[in-house]
């Protein structure tokens, strides 16, 4: 039967190992709550992107042993920036002939979308399949080409917590992507178009805007952080395998909604929260599947009481407008 | 009004169910013939799930990633009933198959009653409970959550039988009993007509209007009197039985596995309903057809390119077809429109 | 005076049905046009046409010397061709000012943000004060001054305004025409405008066209079409 291990220890190490995974995985969902939160575009092939470009990231790492170029901390820019290109493709093949001439999102352009990512999700998943030389799943050792400080010692110890330092390397470097997304949304004339389009697209044309531009913008900037987050998520779980999609895909989910839809920081939050659930579930029960059950009953329950997110707030207090009113 | 057994759409279920009656009759003459009795027993399965999802999407116009969580717990009962409660009568079959036998008819009618028993009541549980919850979320919303539902289920049901399975892992291998691809065709053949004139029914009945009112307007029902959200209840509870009972027929043939709950079961449904065309009785069948065709071929031309070129499919129908087959054969031969239910 | 915009036998419709008929129309520099007809005659369609949200099937749409037919919506509000549409389509969700903002984007519009916007927050004080409020939340009045005031940040060459005075209590319809009239005679500002308060629209126009079903049956300037008793006694019940 379940035994529960209720110990200062476990709840310790789970509160640790939780914020670092949660903020890993907070950052993956980014992209997710952009063009689904923003732009209504329920993008089922979120998570095939991610585990893609996971996947690439891997392949590269381990043909190209050693050069710093496919360590992650360098690799998930510059394939972010390969995924900014990805996302043009992506628009142009699957959202635009949906999309492209909606004025503004209904419920019926919702389910279209989510219809056709759907398709192009598992396209792209059936894509692994038909590679070359394809191998079932790459398991990169953090230890060769990305551990930090010393040389060995890819191990630190805190609060008599033992965590693997690429693990912190990665999740810092999740939360630097989500203050760059934060910034783009909220920041820059780019994040104030792309939330305008989904409310009234036609109206952007009529000031000026060319509103086609704004949604290939839109699923330029999502995929791109899609793609960059597979890189931290390959550097933070060490081990990829496309079937690893039907776990990523619903925690992005989970976090959007926990986060509030279209909330860059909620989405983070939310990212955290669920990171730090579900390690202390799998710490306290060292079940996994009775970790993620609790990851997917915390999704049921905030959608049904709290559908508006329980983090959006955060970004509601933080961002603030028109300063130059 | 037309008596409902001259309907088109009567006549069409009927002329499927006489097919597979008869291919079952010439099914057991040769080799060839056996092949074409188990894709038979395939486009069964294919059809039976595609109609169980097509009452909540097709007729409601919600659309679930949840309902393989019924296919799943059909599955878990059939394995449940066959394994878990570790039943003498069927183990000491076992010593009498190595000599060709083969447990009694009486003893497969229990265990099959018992399963759909389980099964419907399970069901019935979890659509009612979780569906008080999440039929109130519309669109997107529900969709995301099935998923969520979907996986609570799935991730406990692997932890029971992680804990309870003889053989320690997530499977729950039947014991041998003997049975023959016929028995499993005929199986599959009394569910067929239960799901294919249940799913006929609904369509033509008042509960089905009701439900076609919910897709085209849900506030507007409303408005009208349709109390949509009992309605929606009970169609998805119907569409969870109707899933339940094909993940009962592939336990018996396969054995249970953690597999029937995956998201892709939901999946092949869902592209089911949209390739044929949402909104009608017909067009999930026509799409169940289809797809079990494209797939059926694909895996001996194209091996895997399979999945790209479904993916593919699937974002052209929605792009360029979004009524589906159904609505493209309408556009096209207005004639048909009647057949076309 | 000069032709600003000028329209030559425009035809176009939604789908498969022809709504346009044939629509011919002039618009002075620095005047008040307005567009008349009761009710699905299609003077919004001539508006959406002109702008270029709705594809011209036939005939030729000049504007400043330059035939602008066959361009995309955003070109023609770059070039100054801006509409204020009917139901406002503000995005409810953004702020005033971010509304606001986001007509600044144009090459022709972001020069002069900040005197426009000054301009805007001279005509409407209200909007001042609530830069920061969504524009969902805004009341009906305020609104309808938020998609004349985008209209204005856009800085348009020629205005066209649909029924901007639509749901409006009668003091405001009032207020709304003296706006209008002000910017003609202060910024020289061109205005195509559609109302259904008639007695608004003849008040500060200087010319006038009458619609019906699809096509113009009847233009001249205010004065004489105060003279043509059918014109009064069918739009001014006189
Ligand atoms: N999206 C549309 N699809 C089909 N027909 C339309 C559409 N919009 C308008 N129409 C039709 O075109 C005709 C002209 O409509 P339009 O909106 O231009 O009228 P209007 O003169 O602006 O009327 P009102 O004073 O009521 O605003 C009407 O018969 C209307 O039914
Ligand atoms: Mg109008």
């Amino acid at each position: 039967m379940l035994e529960l291990a209720l110990t200062g220890g476990a709840i310790t190490k789970g509160i640790i190992m939780g914020l670092i995974y949660g903020s890993v995985i907070g950052s993956v969902a980014i992209g997710l709550t952009i063009i689904w939160g923003v732009m209504k575009v329920v993008n089922l092939a979120h998570g095939h992107i991610v585990v893609f470009a996971a996947m690439m990231s891997a392949f590269l790492y381990l043909t190209y042993k050693g050069a710093l170029l496919f360590t992650p901390p360098i690799a998930f820019i510059w394939i972010g920036l390969l995924g900014a290109a990805f996302g043009v493709f992506f628009y142009y093949t699957t959202l635009h002939p949906v999309i492209g001439h909606v004025d503004t999102m209904t419920l019926k352009y919702e389910m279209s979308s989510l219809m056709a990512t759907f398709g192009f999700g598992i396209a792209l998943y059936g894509i692994h399949y038909i590679l070359p030389n394809y191998v079932h799943s790459y398991s990169v050792n953090p230890s060769i080409g990305y551990s930090i400080g010393a040389a060995g010692h890819t191990y630190i110890v805190f609060l008599g917590v033992v965590i693997m330092k690429s693990t912190v390397l990665m999740s810092v470097l999740g939360f630097l992507l989500t203050l760059v997304a934060y910034w783009l949304m909220n920041k820059t004339s780019m994040g104030l178009k792309i939330r305008a389009v989904a409310q009234d697209a036609r109206a952007l044309s009529l000031v000026g805007i060319n509103p086609v531009k704004v949604k290939v913008m839109t699923a330029v900037l999502a995929t791109a952080l899609a793609m960059a987050s597979g890189v931290l998520f390959l550097g933070y779980s060490t081990s990829v395998y496309p079937d690893i999609e039907s776990t990523v895909s619903p925690l992005c989910f989970v976090i959007v909604v926990l986060g509030g839809l279209g909330s860059v920081l909620g989405t983070y939050f939310g990212g955290l929260f669920l990171g730090v659930m579900y390690w202390l579930t799998l710490e306290l029960t060292g079940q996994q599947s009775i970790a993620l059950a609790v990851a997917f009953a915390i999704l049921l329950i905030a959608m049904v009481l709290k559908p508006d997110g329980v983090f959006s707030g955060i970004e509601r207090k933080l961002s603030f407008r028109a300063k130059r009113g | 009004m037309v008596s409902v057994f001259r309907r088109p759409g009567f006549i069409i279920s009927t002329i499927i169910v006489l097919f597979f009656l008869v291919l079952g009759y010439l099914g057991n003459i040769n080799a060839i013939s056996r092949m074409y009795v188990s894709n038979g027993t395939d486009l069964m399965y294919y059809i039976g799930i595609g109609l169980a999802m097509a009452i909540i999407m097709s007729y409601a116009g919600y659309v679930s990633f949840g309902q393989a969580v019924f296919v799943g717990i059909g599955s878990f009962s059939t394995g449940y009933v066959l394994v878990l409660m570790n039943r003498s009568n069927i183990i000491s079959y076992l010593a009498k198959i190595g000599s060709g036998g083969r447990i009694s008819n009486t003893m497969l009618a229990v265990y099959f009653t018992e399963s759909l028993l389980l099964a419907i009541t399970i069901s019935v549980f979890i659509a009612v409970v979780v569906g008080y919850a999440v039929l109130r979320l519309r669109g997107a919303f529900f969709a995301i959550s099935t998923i969520g539902l979907d996986y609570v289920v799935m991730y406990l049901v692997k932890y029971i039988t992680k804990t309870r399975s003889p053989f320690g892992g997530e499977e729950l291998l039947n014991p041998s009993m003997g049975l023959t691809d016929m028995t499993f065709y005929w199986m599959h053949f009394i569910l067929f007509i239960i799901t294919i004139y249940v799913a006929y029914f609904v369509k033509i009945s008042k509960f089905g209007y009701g439900l076609a009112a919910i897709r085209e307007d849900e506030d507007a029902a409303e408005i009208m009197g349709v109390n949509t959200f009992r309605y929606k209840i009970y169609a998805f509870a119907l569409s969870g039985i109707l899933a339940s009972f094909w993940g009962i027929a592939e336990a018996f043939r396969k054995s249970y596995s953690i597999g029937y709950f995956k998201l892709d079961k939901s999946i092949i449904m869902l592209v089911e309903n949209v390739v044929g065309g949402i909104g009608s009785f017909i067009g999930p069948i026509i799409g169940s057809i289809i797809y079990y065709l494209l797939e059926w071929s694909f895996l001996t031309t194209v091996g895997q390119w399979t999945l790209v070129i479904l993916g593919a499919t699937v974002v052209v129908v929605v792009a360029f077809f979004p009524e589906g087959i159904v609505g493209l054969l309408k556009k096209r031969f207005p004639r048909l429109r009647k057949w076309l239910e | 005076m000069s032709i600003l915009l000028g329209v030559e036998n425009l035809v176009s419709g939604y789908g498969e049905t022809e709504v346009l008929h044939g629509v011919s129309l002039k618009v002075e520099r620095g005047t008040i046009t307005t567009l008349l007809g009761s009710n699905g005659v299609g003077k919004t369609t001539t508006l959406w046409t002109i702008s270029g949200i709705l594809k011209a099937w036939s005939g030729k749409i000049k504007f400043n010397d330059e035939e602008v037919t066959m361009l995309p919506a955003h070109h023609r509000a770059e070039k100054g061709l801006i509409l204020v549409p009917e139901g406002r389509r503000l995005w409810p969700q953004l702020t005033v000012y971010e509304n606001l903002y986001l007509a600044s984007f144009t090459r022709r519009a972001r020069e002069k943000f900040e005197e426009n916007l000054e301009k805007v927050f001279n005509l409407f004080p209200r909007l001042k004060e609530r830069l920061n409020q969504q524009a969902g939340t805004l009341s009906g009045g305020e609104q309808q001054m938020l998609a004349i005031a985008r209209g204005l940040v856009s800085n348009p060459e020629i205005l066209m305004m649909d029924e901007p005075s639509l749901g409006l209590a009668p003091k405001l319809v009032q207020d709304i025409g003296r706006v209008i009239k002000r910017l003609r005679d202060e910024e020289g500002l061109t205005v195509l405008l559609v109302e259904q308060s008639v007695q608004m629209a003849v008040s500060i126009g200087d010319y006038g066209y009458v619609m019906e079903n699809g096509r113009i049956v009847l233009e001249g300037a205010i004065d004489e079409l105060m003279e043509n008793s059918k014109f009064k006694q069918a739009y001014l019940g006189m």
